[in-house]
């Protein structure tokens, strides 16, 4: 999962750094406004056909966390995109801070929260288990390519069919049922954080 | 979030048709289709407080006549809006861009060009098929969104806005590589790039003082000619026949001008006849009394600029000295030095 963090320039470095750091024991690839090369997932290759296909990368991260607290232009344009494209968005303002009206009707892929510094982790680990469960309803929208033998792939047509599933769809379901659901050392870990 | 939003215009010149979820195409084909299709986009609302007009519908055919129209509605709302976003076709989207840099004259606001890669005859998905995969993201939702936060930033000029990229306008150039980018132009050009948000080269970029100063062109008569092998002087002269304001000659020819032209060239000299040659790659070409030689300027540009001289009412040498001029930063970056 990748995920753009927003920080505008007033925002407090220690936040910025402890939010970084909540997301990658997380296992969540972050990439942020503010050192956005050193944390950013991309190879020089693939910055490259990202400029000559004249793609956004915005449309490459799987959702975006946007601490809004402070007044800053890019903020609107982050959340426009986010609805544009249904993206997933996390709208972080600090306790008491002061929500504008144009956001009192936002979509169900934004979600406002407020915080406190002590409570930054619980918002930030509930809105990945948010995502992981699809806000609701399970979303397969991260692509993935794997490669498969001959052989596999025989047996995938032959039981898909079997299923009236198609081939991604009985995956799917075999990796959430057979594997995490039964994965117990997992489990445990989900708990930890 | 900003509580009082900046006030930016759109302005529907074709180049919207759009793709909905139910993968039904629409269009703006007339003034009373404009709020349905601002409907489709409630996050705007989130960028800037939008005001949209109507001003030609999708599929027109833009002319020279049209730049009068297009460039008199943002003088007209140019002191109460912040910016503006023209919605325009992509094929004469540099024609319709180097021509408003230069007919909006001491711009101090955003005029960002951007447009729909579908066209308004495309009605369903079966019309689209292959097409919306080659422009995969680059349809017209998010290049509006990135137009319209680019003209609430300081771009106190005329420019384009297509796919990731922020052009001069009268400096982009149609794409001639095989990938999704539309247009291209020269790095010292690329004014900005959206990537995580939009970045300005020169977010600082100096504004012009004073006020706004509109061009109305006269519609002058430009003959164009095209120098090919086998060109005939014969050509040339029912060309001068035909009495044009001016004389627009693209050639491949490292001279310039065919050696059997000259005479016709000199008549039109003695007629008051402005002519220009244009060979984009070769800038050493010789130099005949009455011509202008241009060569790091686009042809686009060339030719809105050449409308535009024309339209000043000068004298043929008065004109030619415009055309050498640096209006509106449309020379290449070595010409028109640090601008």
């Amino acid at each position: 999962m990748k995920l753009f963090l927003h920080f505008s320039d007033d925002a407090d470095m220690d936040l910025i750094n402890n939010s970084v750091s909540i997301f990658k024991e997380a296992g969540v690839l972050v990439v942020t406004n503010i050192d956005e090369v050193q944390a950013a997932d991309f190879s020089e290759k693939e910055l490259k056909r990202l400029k000559m296909t004249g793609e956004n990368m915005l449309d490459k991260m799987d959702a975006y966390v946007i601490e809004a607290s402070y007044p800053d232009p890019q903020i609107g344009y982050l959340l426009a995109y986010a609805m544009s494209q249904k993206k997933p968005a996390l709208y972080l303002v600090k306790k008491g801070t002061k929500v504008g009206p144009q956001l009192k009707r936002l979509p169900d892929n934004i979600v406002i929260r407020e915080y406190e510094t002590e409570n930054i982790k619980e918002e930030l680990i509930g809105f990945i288990r948010n995502l992981e469960k699809g806000f609701g309803e399970s979303v397969a929208n991260i692509k993935f390519t794997l490669r498969i033998t001959p052989q596999i792939e025989r047996y995938l047509t032959w039981k898909a069919k079997r299923k009236k599933l198609s081939k991604a769809d009985f995956l799917r379901e075999r990796i959430s049922e057979d594997i995490i659901a039964k994965d117990e050392e997992y489990k445990k870990y989900l708990n930890r954080k | 979030m900003p509580k009082n939003l900046p006030k930016i215009t759109i302005l529907f010149a074709g180049g919207a048709s759009l793709q909905l979820e139910n993968k039904e195409i629409v269009s703006v084909l007339e003034s009373t289709d404009v709020e349905a299709w601002i409907d489709e986009f409630p996050e705007l609302q989130l960028i800037a407080d939008i005001d949209s007009v109507f001003v030609f519908p999708d599929g027109k055919e833009i002319a020279t006549e049209d730049w009068n129209q297009l460039s008199k509605e943002i003088a007209d709302r140019y002191n109460t809006s912040d910016g503006f976003v023209v919605l325009h076709p992509l094929d004469s989207m540099l024609y319709t861009g180097s021509a408003l840099s230069f007919l909006l004259g001491n711009l101090a606001k955003p005029v960002v060009l951007t447009g729909s890669p579908l066209q308004p005859h495309m009605k369903s998905e079966k019309d689209v098929e292959g097409f919306m995969s080659h422009y995969r993201t680059l349809g017209v939702r998010a290049n509006l969104i990135n137009a319209i936060q680019v003209a609430t930033m300081n771009v106190p000029e005329v420019t384009i806005l297509f796919g990731n990229q922020l052009f001069r306008a009268n400096r982009a150039r149609k794409s001639l590589s095989t990938s999704f980018n539309f247009f291209d132009t020269d790095d010292a050009d690329v004014l900005g790039t959206v990537d995580f948000g939009i970045k300005l080269k020169d977010p600082d970029k100096k504004k012009p003082k004073g006020n706004l100063k509109l061009t109305t062109l006269t519609n002058p008569y430009l003959a164009l000619v095209r120098i090919h092998p086998d060109y005939k002087q014969e050509e040339f002269a029912d060309v001068l026949k035909e009495k044009p304001d001016g004389i627009l000659i693209h050639t491949y020819l490292q001279s310039g001008i065919k050696e059997n032209l000259k005479p016709y060239i000199q008549i039109a000299h003695q007629q008051g006849i402005p002519v220009v040659v244009f060979n984009p790659f070769i800038a050493d070409i010789t130099r005949v009394k009455g011509v202008y030689v241009a060569s790091d300027i686009s042809y686009e540009a060339l030719y809105a600029k050449f409308i535009w001289a024309l339209s000043l009412g000068k004298s043929a040498d008065e004109i030619l000295k415009f055309l050498d001029r640096n209006i509106a930063n449309e020379f290449a970056k070595e010409r028109r030095g640090t601008q």
